[in-house]
């Protein structure tokens, strides 16, 4: 199987040269596969947010090297890194990040404006992944007109539309309700299941934890444990979360 | 789209925009006034016994020029720091930074376009009214006097074209020097003041001393003191105004004023 994305001794450090420096990371290594769906829990301070950030290109590692999609992305700068967050990963957030003046569909759209694709094929692209998510009666709805659950789909369909090597997903389903969060997170099942979408998700929520495959604990800026769910259902694999969350936190 | 982005995010803001708009309004009609009456050739020539005022609306142009250019930059950054988050999602989303660059000044230019030919209009008014007024006062009557003075707008235009050029350009690099983290994670409400009572202390008081100084040279000094009088006075303005207002403003603040729905743009 290929890696889609490979991580190899990432530390980050925070703090200048008169301040007390504190080690985030402290060589984190692990690698995704493509088409799969990798989970990353751990406490609040745990490192997973700084782990994120770094392979969503908005920070930099001081040291170790990420590879996503062949590309060396500690080495990207300036236009190449524009470029690069265009047109290889996709991000949603828990607090949905759309621009509330913009309708749903130029929400969609901006990804591929910003990097000056023909309107003709905007427009194409933003009809097939609205009807892939179900968006397609709100796409000219504002975001305060929508419900939650269908602002995550927006984003989701943003963070898609330039068809992505991996989707990463920052506690997505911490601002919907328990219906939206399932729905939410069905359709990202749906996605990784049917269109072979890679995906990355932070969270610590453990209901949100069990329909990845694989989810690797961070403790103290080092990956403690990691679990497979293997063939297991998901409540059997919502059950073994719960009870390494137990042993973990001890 | 670009220009959809744009326009969107003077939308997006229109409240906070108005506030700085207005102001831009009245900064370029006074200021084209000012032009209207020192440029006018004609009017100037057959009505010799203004020829001095010519000098005074020049530096009054020259004084409110500099009052302007302060008030611009101070006004740009303060929206700048409110947009920092959209600007954010742009890069994230894959915007190179010469697109962020054009948004900015595209919304910087808009802006100012529009208020500055606004400001002409009422310029235009102003300028005919303090015409007319001034040659009633002076006992004489109005020759050849042009409100709508092809120089004069070119002036204001250029001048407010260059103003604004300035302070997209500052925009965009402090815009850009941030790193994007800390832009995502920017709240939309402008910096906190810092607290330095002893400084706003130092400044008034050299504020008012400048004041003094240019108001006490303007009387005595003559021409020579109308130059000098420009220069302390815009200084000492500087100086009280940045204390007092800041002073004001952490009393408001302390007061709760500021959470009863009131923007501290519009305060400030």
């Amino acid at each position: 199987m290929d890696n889609i994305v490979t991580v190899n001794q990432v530390t980050k450090t925070y703090g200048g040269q008169n301040e007390k420096s504190y080690q985030a990371l402290k060589g984190i290594s692990f690698d995704v596969q493509k088409g799969e769906f990798v989970g990353i829990m751990g406490a609040s301070g745990s490192g997973k947010t700084t782990l994120l950030n770094i392979l969503s290109t908005l920070d930099t590692a001081s040291s170790g090297q990420v590879t996503i999609d062949n590309q060396e992305i500690t080495q990207l700068k300036g236009n190449e890194l524009a470029d690069f967050r265009a047109k290889e990963i996709g991000f949603i957030f828990q607090d949905f990040n759309l621009l509330e003046n913009l309708t749903a569909r130029e929400n969609i759209a901006l990804p591929l404006s910003l990097q000056n694709v023909a309107a003709a094929k905007i427009n194409a692209a933003v009809s097939k992944i609205a009807q892939r998510l179900a968006i397609t009666e709100i796409l000219d709805s504002y975001p305060t007109q929508i419900s939650g659950g269908q602002k995550q789909r927006v984003a989701a369909a943003r963070a898609l539309v330039s068809e992505p090597a991996i989707l990463f997903g920052d506690e997505p389903t911490g601002a919907l309700d328990s219906k939206s969060a399932r729905d939410l997170l069905e359709t990202m099942d749906d996605l990784n299941k049917n269109d072979q979408v890679s995906i990355l998700l932070v969270t610590h929520d453990p209901f949100s934890a069990s329909y990845c495959q694989r989810i690797l604990f961070i403790k103290d800026g080092v990956i403690s444990t990691q679990l497979q769910r293997g063939n297991q259902d998901r409540p059997t694999f919502y059950q073994e979360i719960l009870t390494t969350l137990g042993t973990f936190e001890q | 789209m670009l220009i959809k982005l744009a326009l969107n995010g003077i939308k997006s803001r229109w409240k906070d925009y108005l506030v700085l708009f207005s102001g831009l309004v009245i900064a370029s009609a006074i200021f084209y006034m000012f032009e209207a009456l020192a440029t006018n050739q004609n009017f100037i020539k057959q009505n010799t016994t203004i020829g001095a005022a010519v000098i005074i609306f020049q530096l009054g142009s020259i004084l409110l020029a500099i009052i302007t250019l302060v008030y611009i930059l101070y006004a740009n950054s303060f929206l700048m720091t409110m947009r920092q988050r959209t600007y954010a999602t742009y890069m994230m989303l894959g915007a190179k930074s010469g697109k962020i660059g054009q948004l900015i000044f595209m919304e910087t230019l808009i802006i100012g376009i529009v208020a500055t030919l606004l400001g002409i209009v009422v310029g235009t008014g102003l300028a005919y009214g303090v015409g007319t007024l001034l040659m009633q006062r002076m006992g004489g009557t109005i020759h050849n006097f042009q409100p709508l003075y092809p120089l004069a707008i070119f002036i204001t235009l250029a001048f407010f074209m260059v103003l604004f050029l300035i302070a997209a350009i500052i925009n965009r690099r402090q815009l850009l020097k941030q790193p994007i983290l800390k832009l995502l994670h920017s709240s939309n409400t402008p910096t906190a003041i810092k607290h330095r009572p002893v400084v706003w202390l130092i400044e008034a008081i050299v504020g008012v001393l400048l004041l003094a100084t240019g108001y006490w040279a303007m009387i005595h000094l003559g021409v020579l003191g109308l130059v000098l009088a420009l220069i302390t006075i815009v200084l000492g303005s500087y100086f009280v105004f940045n204390a007092l207002a800041i002073w004001v403003l952490s009393l408001l603040r302390n007061a709760k004023l500021a959470s009863k729905g009131l923007n501290k743009f519009t305060i400030a």
